[in-house]
């Protein structure tokens, strides 16, 4: 098992080892550290369904395939994630890369490449409070934000939709950042996050995001996250399938070079 | 015709996906060589009408592409990219004055197998082998080093790259040398540049009055290939590459010799080499991009009173430097300087000893990026001339987009863009992709 800094939000690529204890003593800090250091393995593959909806109803549909490896420190990179578009047709092989430093204050390097271009351009990294691809979930939503990054606060234990939960409040250091604040409600007994409100700048609930979990080679993945703005009505639901651990993947993949190929089936 | 032309990009669509469906239920052999196949095309309408007289519509044109990837393995696959066009234009439009019966054909269906190759990588080494288009640099609506394959110029530069771009025969390696990414170039099928036919709406018209002979081309053979190395490495959060191509000029000097005692035209392609340089990096919501291309041997026209032939053979820089700033998550700005420097420049040569260009390019969404105008604006500083190009693109459903636009010149009738002043377009194009 290895420590690792991973966003409160999940997004679709947590897994959670279901033998951490709990103490009835933890701070918010304490709690979202234990949340921070769960096991996701050396690497992972993942597929994606996103689902957006707007407040007319009207539905488009986006897939992905998702390709991370975790690198531990390994010259200076924490981690690196590609992340390819399989549909609609005209994204069809959209290629987003993004390369992750153990060093929390250099900034993620990011390449998208653009199939009617046929070229890989090199994107601003501070986009991470951007829509990621018109969804309602930003780049910061989809990727990992560090316990530090955030002051969290234990407001309460309750039982929420028959649930017996810690509620934590996690205020950004950063005062400019998006969110004022997120609340977000805990599974005790298998530290899973089913529930989380995210509020604007002006302390205005902007968007809930609620996930429903599944089992995948004894550990805890999501199995479906849906996000609605309340601001707007448009909404996202993620379906997160065919997950697998530890496949070895090559370091070549995370490249420019390799992006350009796009996806293989 | 051109309602019907249009509306059916609606509906030719969802034929062909149900006749996929139908097709694999039936034949199980298909059904078994189904999951290596992948498709992905579209069928698309562009008309577009003048502005200023006369009031026609210059382009009518439709377009089938598809795209297949077979895939052998996870490594190795074959791809095929297959275009059937039609311009209506020159049905609605009487140029039969002035067009040839070759311009009535171009019209019509051209470079049918677009794209064709196989693809595969073992270990560190991948190749592409056939047909296809090769694409280098960093400029936003310019070519710098983008080079490697000549162009299509029926629209002159208003076509997009990917569309107007004529790919080539020839064989791309990648592969790693230590930190190093390395791509080499063997190109031995020679195409060149193509004008827009006489007559038509973006024809250039010949400087001279004497007549023009054939064009001389490279021959075939070893010789007559074109080679290229591009050197690419990420440094410090700097990307950046540097390339070397020995090509053949894809525009023909134009030489002009007494034959007879007739002055006449020789049209002839000549080799030059091209040392090219690219860089960006991301700074916050900053990333800064340059491209440098230095040509060694290039040929110039030049008045015949200096020079007798009519051309001259210089070295030129010809860069961009420009960033781009991302200022919220609704928009993009990027800009551009771009300039053109002539060495040991010559008195009577036509083109500017130091041309400067500059461009602004606005991207942005709405609705959830359903709705993405964009605004790129180019301006000859040399000529006092801008290239105004706006576009709005709406995502009607998932596989139909809806585009409008306009290509807007506005400046004195000279120069390389101001010459096409009076040819001011607004269009719309229907898309449906599967």
């Amino acid at each position: 098992m290895k420590r690792r800094t991973i966003s409160l939000v999940l997004l679709p690529f947590f897994i959670i080892p279901v033998s951490i204890a709990f103490s009835a003593e933890l701070s918010g800090l304490d709690i979202m550290t234990n949340v921070d250091q769960r096991e996701d393995g050396d690497d992972q593959i993942s597929e994606a369904v996103f689902t957006l909806i707007n407040k007319r109803g009207k539905k488009r549909i986006r897939k992905t395939i998702r390709y991370w490896k975790d690198y531990d420190g390994k010259n200076s990179f924490d981690e690196k994630t590609v992340i390819f578009f399989k549909s609609p047709p005209d994204v069809k092989n959209t290629g987003f890369l993004n390369w992750s430093y153990v060093d929390i204050k250099k900034d993620d390097d990011q390449w998208l490449y653009l199939p009617a271009l046929r070229k890989v351009r090199r994107i601003s990294s501070s986009g991470k409070e951007d829509s990621f691809m018109g969804t309602d979930f930003t780049f910061d939503d989809m990727g990992d934000r560090q316990v530090e990054e955030d002051t969290h606060n234990l407001l309460r234990s309750e039982i929420h939709e028959k649930i017996d939960s810690y509620v934590i409040e996690s205020v950004p250091v950063d005062k400019d950042y998006m969110y004022s604040k997120k609340v977000t409600w805990l599974e005790k007994n298998n530290w899973i996050d089913y529930k989380t409100m995210f509020y604007d700048r002006k302390g205005k609930i902007l968007k809930t995001l609620k996930t429903r979990w599944q089992m995948v080679q004894e550990v805890w993945v999501p199995e479906q996250m849906h996000m609605l703005n309340h601001q707007s009505g448009h909404q996202t639901t993620i379906d997160v399938s065919n997950v697998r651990f530890n496949n070895n993947i090559k370091d070549n993949l995370f490249s420019k070079k390799r992006i350009k190929r796009g996806i293989k089936k | 015709m051109l309602v019907f032309i249009s509306m059916s990009t609606f509906f030719i669509g969802d034929f062909i996906s149900a006749a996929e469906n139908e097709i694999s239920q039936i034949n199980p052999v298909i059904e078994m060589f189904k999951d290596k196949f992948e498709t992905n095309g579209y069928l698309e309408n562009e008309t577009a009408h003048r502005v200023n007289a006369p009031h026609i519509f210059p382009k009518v044109h439709n377009l089938f592409q598809l795209e297949t990837w077979f895939n052998f393995s996870d490594e190795f696959s074959l791809y095929g990219l297959t275009w059937l066009k039609y311009d209506a234009a020159y049905e609605s439009n009487n140029y039969s004055d002035e067009a040839s019966r070759e311009y009535k054909t171009n019209f019509k269906t051209k470079d049918i197998l677009r794209e064709l190759y196989v693809e595969g990588s073992i270990s560190d080494l991948s190749f592409r082998l056939g047909r296809q288009q090769v694409i280098w640099g960093e400029a936003v609506g310019l070519k710098i080093t983008d080079i490697i394959n000549p162009q299509d110029l029926r629209e002159f530069i208003l076509d997009d790259f990917i569309d107007s771009r004529v790919p080539l025969w020839m064989l791309k390696l990648e592969y790693s040398l230590g930190k190093y990414d390395i791509e080499n170039l063997f190109i031995p099928d020679f195409e060149p540049d193509r004008p827009a036919e006489t007559g038509s709406e973006w024809s250039l018209p010949s400087p001279f009055s004497y007549p023009q002979q054939a064009i001389s081309k490279p021959g075939d053979g070893f010789e007559s290939t074109e080679i290229g190395l591009r050197l690419s490495r990420f440094l410090g959060g700097w990307d950046i590459s540097s390339s070397y191509f020995y090509t053949w000029d894809d525009s023909p000097a134009l030489h002009i010799k007494e034959e007879k005692s007739e002055k006449k035209v020789f049209p002839e392609h000549h080799r030059h080499h091209t040392l090219g340089f690219t860089f960006n990096n991301a700074f916050g919501k900053w990333v800064p991009q340059g491209e440098f291309a230095f040509n060694v041997g290039k040929f110039f026209r030049i008045e015949e009173t200096e020079v007798a032939e009519g051309v001259t053979r210089k070295n030129n820089l010809f860069y961009m430097t420009g960033a781009d700033y991302t200022v919220n998550d609704n928009l993009l700005v990027n800009g551009q300087f771009i300039q053109q420097i002539i060495f040991n420049y010559e008195e009577g040569m036509i083109d500017d000893e130091i041309e400067n260009i500059f461009s602004i390019f606005f991207q942005s969404n709405f609705m959830n990026e359903t709705l993405k105008p964009d605004l790129l604006i180019l301006y000859d500083a040399n000529d006092g001339v801008f290239l105004i190009r706006p576009k709005a693109a709406y995502d009607l459903t998932d596989k139909i987009k809806l585009t409008l636009g306009a290509d807007i010149i506005e400046g004195e009738a000279k120069g390389f863009i101001g010459q096409f002043n009076n040819n001011d377009r607004i269009y719309f194009e229907t898309k449906y992709s599967f």
